[in-house]
């Protein structure tokens, strides 16, 4: 029997009881368990499509139409889901050991994961509208939960541009709609690749970029999600940053469907890589003038994003597998990184130059993080070596060589900025007094299982990457454009 | 560019440690390795004179208007005017591209 559904069912009805429950003195416990479940879904789904509400494929002039909501699951989004899940279930995990846990947290939580999951599974373009919407309305709560004043304001920006980026959006899907005559991706697909192009499908094509750059975090929307993952808690940052890389990856899977065939997606691949190579220079250049580390990592994220979107922009079948491994690999050593800045927040500050020393009074900690910097910048043995290194070989292959330039160059960049946090904030001679100090704040174990197994995953995926790219290569070759 | 002057930019912008110094500074150097790269691969895919000689006069304004990280640092800020501002460019640039690639 196929449970597919469950998948986005369980957290979103979950939410709702966690939403209700949300001043239950179990509530860290129940929190707990629910983590447990969550790292169950992915297997409830098997391979394939699912028809919601016994709809099914319908035959209109002989040419096969979908009607109603499709979802379909192969092992590339199975890879995804089980990611998502898996840095949600940290997150939950730490959120029990913070001091103010609300059932409100654990519900949003839940409430992005299952949308996420549903703008990863759905095969319907209105189906990904309305869960892209809750994603970012839930990544805005998140924020608001932080209780501070510059998180209110900047939940409220992003929601503000959101209001205008989510409607242009929808009118792309209207466009499409009328355009095609069905919601279902692959459908319209087939249907743009048979008929003439118009005016309403360019408008489409425009409006789907601006959902994707805002929902993927790429330029001019960078900034707006930089404030988003600074102002929450850094361990919050790690769940964020997730659910915009896997909508970045799942809109542009979407576009390259849907255009990736027709005559005009030469120029719009042109424009995608250069957001993608914007996104890239203007965050490793944001990041290395940064002194608030929880900044720092931001604009990394949004730079590494740019990685992804340039292997998934070039629409080869290495770039696509290229950029979805990077995708998949950023979000683990990113989320140890942001799990690390949460520790650093808490036995200090996140001001780079009031801490220093570190590495004395926790060294396990300190090794960690340096692993996933190491990732981070793409230093063997680590997973970020693998994708970087792939990525570059689908550039060259592309017959960009320049674009290879500029990776290195920003990789330097990274290097730079990565090191300057570490020796600021690890090796830094500190006073005797501050270390006493250091000594005296506790981190729980939690935490710290949470970085090592995101790092042990990062060494693993770095040492045997073909457990991912197994998974990956035949739907690159399929999704790929000629 | 020299580094005194640059030093004394980043003094005023409340970090002139060498730490910061040095980190602003390949700031800068990848904003122009940015603009030639991207200008060079530009240069190439259309294989035009123009953009050649665009692309020349491009390096030297920007090796004009050196150091660029600041202006960059401001335009970047989180300020919502600036933020709709470069929103609003952006829609304006991928209609026209998008566009004019559609008539063609």
């Amino acid at each position: 029997m196929n449970l597919l559904p469950l998948i986005v069912v369980i957290p979103l009805l979950m939410a709702i009881v966690f939403s209700y429950i949300y001043r239950s003195k179990y509530i860290r416990l129940l929190t707990l368990l629910m983590a447990l479940v969550l790292l169950v879904l992915p297997l409830l789904g098997l391979y394939g499509p699912y028809f919601f509400g016994g709809h099914g494929v319908v035959y209109i002039e002989g040419m096969p139409f979908v009607s109603g909501i499709l979802y379909t699951l192969n092992p590339l989004k199975e890879t995804l889901i089980f990611t998502l899940m898996l840095i949600g279930v940290l997150v939950l995990i730490i959120s029990t050991r913070e001091e103010r846990l609300s059932g409100t947290f654990t519900a949003l939580v839940l409430m992005g994961l299952a949308s996420v999951s549903a703008v990863i599974l759905t095969e319907d373009l209105f189906n990904l509208y309305v869960f892209y919407e809750i994603a970012a309305i839930t990544q805005a709560g998140l924020v608001i939960l932080a209780g501070r004043e510059e998180a209110y304001r900047s939940a409220f920006r992003y929601l503000l541009v959101g209001t205008m980026a989510g409607s242009i959006l929808l009118l792309g899907v209207g466009l499409l709609l009328s355009a095609t005559g069905s919601l279902n991706i692959v459908d319209m697909g087939r249907y743009l690749a048979l008929k003439p192009l118009t005016p309403t499908v360019y408008g489409a094509l425009l409006m789907l970029i601006v959902g994707l750059a805002y929902g993927g975090g790429l330029p001019p929307f960078h900034t707006l999600k930089v404030d988003l993952y600074s102002r929450t808690k850094p361990f919050v940052a790690a769940i964020l940053q997730t659910y915009s890389k896997f909508i970045l990856i799942a809109l542009m899977l979407v576009i390259l469907k849907l255009f990736g065939g027709l005559p005009i997606f030469n120029t719009t691949r042109g424009v995608l890589i250069a957001l993608s190579v914007f996104a890239m220079v203007f965050g490793t250049v944001m990041a290395l003038l940064q002194d608030d580390y929880r900044r720092l990592l931001a604009y990394h994220t949004v730079s590494q994003g740019g990685y992804v979107a340039l292997g998934l922009a070039l629409g080869t079948p290495l770039g696509i597998v290229a950029g979805i491994f990077h995708g998949i690999n950023h979000t683990l050593y990113k989320s140890a990184l942001f799990i690390g800045a949460h520790i650093v927040e808490k036995i200090k500050s996140p001001y780079m130059r009031e801490v220093g020393g570190l590495l004395l009074a926790m060294p396990t900690v300190t090794f960690l993080i340096l692993c996933a910097k190491l990732a981070s910048i793409g230093i063997p043995p680590f997973n970020g070596f693998q994708s970087k290194l792939l990525l570059a070989e689908a550039v060259m292959s592309a017959d960009m060589p320049e674009l290879v330039i500029l990776m290195l160059i920003v990789s330097i960049g990274t290097f730079l900025y990565m090191m300057k946090a570490f020796y600021l904030i690890f090796l830094k001679p500190c006073s005797e007094e501050q270390l006493r100090e250091y000594r005296e704040v506790r981190i729980s174990k939690y935490h710290i299982f949470s970085l090592g197994l995101l790092v042990l995953l990062c060494i693993v995926l770095g040492l045997y990457p073909d457990m991912v790219l197994d998974r990956l290569l035949p739907l690159g070759e399929e999704i790929a454009i000629e | 560019m020299d580094y005194d002057r640059f030093k004394r930019e980043m003094e005023r912008e409340g970090s002139g440690d060498s730490v910061s110094v040095g980190a602003g500074l390949t700031g800068e150097f990848i904003l122009y390795s940015f603009l030639v790269t991207g200008l060079f691969l530009l240069s190439r895919a259309f294989g035009k004179v123009l953009l050649a000689t665009v692309g020349i006069l491009a390096i030297g304004i920007g090796l004009h208007m050196m150091p660029m990280v600041f202006r960059f640092k401001r335009e970047n800020s989180n300020h919502i005017v600036l933020q709709l501002f470069w929103i609003s460019i952006f829609l304006g640039a991928i209609s026209m591209i998008i566009f004019i690639a559609g008539s063609r």
